[in-house]
């Protein structure tokens, strides 16, 4: 599924005094099967933006196109169009509510009306997924660690076999193993289920790391897009609006600078790793 | 969601009312309140009025959002208007049919009813909408000082409003979250039947009682590390002082009692 976004504007408080600009002019498309990272700094509007690809906010000028068609033509298509568009919201344990893992990553299922076993096959399938094993189907997702609850969540809006997956700082609040192992699933999900994911971050090592394309956001409009290359090139405009390229390009660029020629454009710790690699072995 | 909630809200603006003592617009606001109960001729009804309409012209809130709380009382006011027209009893009737009578004392009744609600919700819209809740709690704490004598526990009782308010909007703003993360999840929460939309509610509910007994939890021990103690007078940040508008409001409010008392009783 494709998402197109065109002369998208959105206040808050929209005719109150509180009234405040939230989105700026977004225009932007996101073809099928497309991995792409949206970043800025926090208040820059990317969590508004998105939260308008499934309806949940609507645009106050502009539109939001699903594989063409005007998500806002018809509201009550609204419950239809969020059941085929997953939102993983940030801290998304947060919403976790039921008795059990099993029970919780059900919850969205039981309002597709689908056969008891087709329910029970989506909720394997997703906490699978995810890396919890049949061990945790039983247990209370209260009694989780915090990175386990997070896979449980994410379970939860997998399990509705959504079209296209948008996760809101995935990786939040996590520690490194717990991070790694989220990326990891997230990739492996793009690249095997080949659904369009939108993954949200300001963390420049992970988008780096995942994305085909890059949208930068800063004060409520897209500043930059592009490959991910194009877009870290930039890295004075991304140090302007308070971001950066990640920590490996800016040494690779110092160790260029002093005189050690590997090739540039590199973003990633793997790709350094290589490139060093390259220039050591000749 | 906040639209409808205007009782508790502050409007910022820079205005007299707003610079003043919240004690002052306390008791103003209280004087006002008894007031109207008092009143009984239309003159003072009409007086009262003038005084409220002058009072939101100072205040320099957009009256739109003053009316804004008047639409919560509608029911009731439509209900009392019911009850007395009909029922009230009363000699000069206006209009009769079968047997409905409408009297001429039940319509004045009414329009008394009316006009005391109306003018009541506008009075402590106009405290609460130039007021911050903080300022509203100091001058509550002052208000409830001299009744610690008697083992009234002012000072937690202030503590503990000032804590609530705190945390209204970010429980608004958290269920306003959850429910748009379970939205996003297939749930449903616009139709079906009263049960089923009864049961809506515990994917919200939930999560919110945990994140708010969790907040609490972190809430106490953020006050017991910087040594918040009961048992000892503190001190305040801001004291709240009289200024000269202070004074000068007092004289007002003392000049609506007396004017309110010379309509009744001369």
């Amino acid at each position: 599924m494709s998402i197109e976004v065109k002369g998208l504007n959105f206040f808050y408080n929209k005719g109150q005094v509180f009234e405040k600009k939230a989105l700026d002019d977004i225009n932007m498309f996101i073809a099928d099967g497309e991995f792409v990272g949206i970043i800025g700094h926090t208040g820059s509007g990317k969590s508004t933006l998105i939260q308008h690809f499934n309806a949940l906010l609507t645009p106050d000028s502009g539109a939001v196109y699903l594989n063409g068609n005007d998500i806002n033509a018809d509201k009550t298509k609204h419950a239809e169009i969020r059941r085929k568009i997953g939102l993983v919201f940030q801290y998304p344990e947060h919403q976790l509510f039921e008795i059990s893992v099993y029970k919780d990553v059900a919850f969205g299922l039981q309002f597709l009306n689908l056969p008891p076993q087709d329910v029970d096959r989506r909720v394997r399938g997703a906490l699978k997924v995810v890396g919890l094993s049949e061990d945790y189907f039983e247990k209370s997702p209260f009694e989780l660690s915090g990175g386990e609850k997070r896979r449980a969540a994410i379970a939860g809006v997998l399990a509705m076999e959504p079209e296209i997956l948008i996760l809101d700082e995935p990786t939040a609040g996590l520690d490194p193993k717990g991070r790694d192992e989220i990326l990891e699933q997230i990739k492996i999900l793009g690249e095997e289920l080949k659904i369009t994911v939108v993954l949200v971050s300001h963390s420049m090592e992970d988008v780096a790391r995942l994305v085909d394309k890059v949208f930068v956001m800063a004060d409520s409009k897209i500043v930059l897009h592009g490959s991910v290359g194009e877009v870290f090139a930039n890295s004075e405009l991304l140090e302007s609006i308070g971001l950066a390229a990640p920590q490996i390009t800016y040494l690779m660029k110092e160790l260029s600078q002093r005189g050690f020629s590997a090739k540039g454009g590199v973003y990633t710790v793997n790709d350094a790793f290589r490139a060093i690699k390259d220039v050591l072995d000749e | 969601m906040n639209e409808r909630l205007i009782i508790g809200q502050y409007y910022p603006a820079n205005s007299v009312l707003h610079r003043l003592d919240p004690r002052v617009k306390f008791i103003g606001s209280f004087a006002y309140i008894t007031m109207i109960f008092f009143a009984e001729s239309l003159l003072s009804w009409f007086f009262a009025a003038v005084y409220l309409f002058a009072m939101v012209i100072i205040s320099k809130v957009p009256v739109r959002l003053m009316l804004k709380g008047l639409k919560s009382i509608l029911f009731i006011l439509i209900f009392t208007c019911i009850l007395n027209i009909f029922f009230a009893p009363g000699e000069t009737v206006v209009f009769e049919f079968y047997f409905i009578k409408i009297t001429l004392e039940g319509l004045l009744l009414f329009a008394k009813m009316a006009a005391r609600l109306v003018l009541l919700i506008i009075s402590s819209s106009i405290l609460t909408l130039t007021t911050t809740p903080l300022a509203l709690t100091d001058a509550l704490e002052f208000f409830l000082r001299p009744f610690a004598k008697i083992g009234l526990p002012a000072q937690e009782i202030a503590m503990m409003m000032t804590i609530a308010l705190r945390f209204i909007p970010t429980l608004m703003e958290e269920t306003e979250k959850i429910m748009k993360a379970q939205k996003a999840r297939g749930a449903d929460f616009e139709t079906g039947g009263l049960v089923r939309r009864a049961k809506a509610l515990v994917p919200i509910l939930v999560p919110l009682f945990i994140s708010s007994f969790k907040r609490a939890e972190d809430l106490a021990m953020a006050m017991e590390a910087r040594c918040y103690r009961t048992d000892i007078k503190r001190s305040k940040m801001k004291e709240l002082k009289f200024q000269r508008a202070d004074y000068s409001a007092l004289v007002c409010v003392t000049g609506f009692i007396a004017g309110l008392i010379i309509f009744r009783y001369f």
